[in-house]
């Protein structure tokens, strides 16, 4: 009974949008955005160059705080809490909430060191054999480890495309965030390593939240859960269309401007 | 632009396409051959009188091409000044330029990469920190004997630092600064972004993706450009002229507030007396000189490799 109680009164949801608004300036990218994401589902950003869902996604863990001019308005609940709160600070959501990014962006260091930076940033005292078994955690946490697991002191450039990727993806693992964003992070790669990707997400949906923003409309109904199509108005300001179980999206939506861009008619 | 636009663009091509050939390629070669010719020649032509320079600089010094005496002795190192060519050395000035160059990098180069960091990393871009920006590059094209007189006012006179070496090593690094600060500058901004954005995504503050992502990644050229201002404070006459640094220093200094000499000062001076041995003892003294410089290029370069393979 109790178990039951419970269940229902926790928060279905990781991160919620509520009337959320982007500046750059004076100039509005994002306006009026609502949109609640839920837990342990893929969710996709879809829409036309320019309508505001890198965005959006960005906003989600703060990212938006490294463009001088960028403001934001509204809200966007994670546990209950405003993260755009006064005492809330950026630093501490953006652990929480990973990102990984359009081009593979390892450092240059060694595979071992680009898994244990955010640990070790982070302040979490580790022994060696902790700090080892997190980085192996990690690395099989993104499919990677099989792969390097030979050569964890090699350079972390030193791998392909889509292994740098899955890299990227491990290192954002490691510091044991409960989303992650993602930022069209297969365009840069081929149509195997995309393909690992996908897998890898559907594995990772069992403890992670995901968001991810995609050009590729294969990879929308494919790979994700729920779908939220933007589009620009006539300001230029993105604004979101339309929302929902990614099936419905495709197959039967219910905004004729969603069906005109999921079909092919146009951006 | 329309789809019925583009259509009739395509089709007007289409009907019109013509091969227009490769127009003028043997000139567009030549060209490039005859850039390449120039190039050569200007190196030739540097490195050539680079090669005269040295070579005539270590004969004189030495007499190994025509057979002359040896002024580089073991008595050049271990002798101060004096006015008879046989007894001169550059004891003084070599422990001056060792001192003072030691202590402008001390004062230099944390400084300067420090500013650097702010002015990237740190400062928000409004009117004040483009007009630091523009006052910094302008600084770095100042003529050097400039710098003489404010260290003489400032340190000299009113910190009464006097003629000491404290003086002149920190005349010379508000001379180099501005150099070390734009190529620091240079070479931050070169740091991808993306590298960046992912420390800060995975909680990483803006000192610690400074220390960790931006720091390592530009030291290369940050200890390039300090190569470079550190090269041209130890061949500074003028501004240690100005604050006095002495010709005849009978004596090694034995603190920073001693009064002291550096090699290019007794160069000079030597080269002005009119005996012809003095000419050789300023030949040698320009050996030691171009050592000296070549051992602290040398030690950056190699901590920069030693640096950049760890990382």
């Amino acid at each position: 009974m109790t178990i039951i109680h419970d269940m229902v009164r926790e928060n279905p949801n990781a991160l919620e949008a509520r009337n959320m608004s982007v500046y750059y300036g004076s100039f509005r990218a994002v306006k009026h955005v609502n949109l609640a994401i839920e837990k342990n589902r893929i969710t996709a950003l879809i829409g036309p160059s320019g309508c505001g869902k890198s965005t959006v996604l960005r906003s989600f863990n703060r990212m938006n705080d490294l463009v001088p001019s960028a403001r934001v308005e509204g809200e966007v609940l994670f546990h209950g809490e405003n993260i755009y709160a006064p005492e809330v600070d950026p630093v501490n959501v953006r652990r929480r909430i990973g990102m990984v990014f359009q081009k593979p962006n390892p450092f240059p260091k060694s595979i071992y060191e680009n898994v244990a930076y955010g640990p070790r940033i982070n302040g979490w005292k580790l022994s060696k054999r902790e700090m080892d078994e997190l980085v192996e955690r990690s690395l099989r946490g993104a499919a990677l480890w099989d792969e390097v697991k030979d050569k964890l002191n090699q350079n972390g450039l030193s791998l392909s495309g889509g292994q740098q990727q899955r890299l990227c993806i491990a290192r954002a693992l490691a510091v044991e965030p409960e989303v992650i964003l993602m930022d069209e992070p297969c365009s840069a790669l081929d149509p195997i390593s995309t393909l690992k990707i996908e897998e890898l997400m559907f594995e990772l949906r069992k403890n992670y939240t995901i968001i991810i923003v995609t050009h590729n409309m294969q990879q929308a109904s494919r790979a994700s859960d729920y779908t939220a199509f933007f589009l620009m108005d006539s300001d230029r300001a993105g604004e979101l269309i339309e929302y929902g179980p990614t099936s419905q999206i495709f197959q039967n939506p219910k905004d004729e401007r969603t069906e005109q861009y999921i079909s092919g008619r146009f951006g | 632009m329309s789809t019925q636009e583009q259509a009739r663009v395509s089709i007007q091509s289409a009907a019109e396409r013509v091969d227009r050939g490769a127009g003028n390629l043997r000139w567009r070669h030549f060209k490039g051959r005859l850039l390449a010719v120039f190039g050569w020649f200007s190196i030739i032509f540097g490195l050539g009188m680079l090669l005269v320079l040295i070579l005539d600089v270590i004969n004189r010094a030495t007499g190994i091409f025509s057979g002359g005496p040896n002024w580089l002795t073991w008595d050049f190192f271990n002798n101060f000044d004096s006015r008879f060519a046989q007894r001169a050395g550059a004891e003084a000035a070599i422990f001056g330029t060792l001192y003072t160059i030691s202590l402008t990098i001390l004062f230099s180069f944390p400084i300067s990469v420090a500013a650097a960091i702010y002015l990237e990393e740190y400062a928000s871009d409004n009117w004040f920190t483009r007009l630091i920006e523009i006052n910094i590059s302008n600084l770095a094209a100042v003529p050097s004997i400039i710098y003489g007189l404010l260290g003489l006012q400032v340190f000299a006179r009113w910190l009464l630092f006097g003629r000491s070496i404290l003086t002149g090593a920190l005349t010379l690094t508000l001379l180099v600064m501005p150099i070390i600060i734009v190529a620091s500058r240079e070479s931050i901004r070169a740091v991808p972004l993306s590298l960046r954005q992912a420390s800060y995504a995975l909680g990483a503050t803006r000192w610690q993706t400074v220390w960790n992502v931006v720091l390592p990644q530009s030291i290369g050229g940050i200890l390039t450009g300090s190569i470079l201002a550190v090269s041209r404070a130890i061949g500074e006459t003028a501004p240690l002229i100005t604050i006095g640094a002495l010709t005849f220093v009978p004596f090694l200094p034995r603190g920073i507030m001693d009064i002291f000499t550096v090699l290019p000062i007794q160069i000079f001076n030597w080269t002005s007396r009119p005996q012809d041995d003095f000419r050789s003892l300023a030949a040698a003294g320009i050996l030691v000189l171009l050592a000296i410089l070549l051992t602290i290029n040398a030690l950056a370069i190699y901590l920069r490799n030693r640096y950049q393979k760890r990382y």
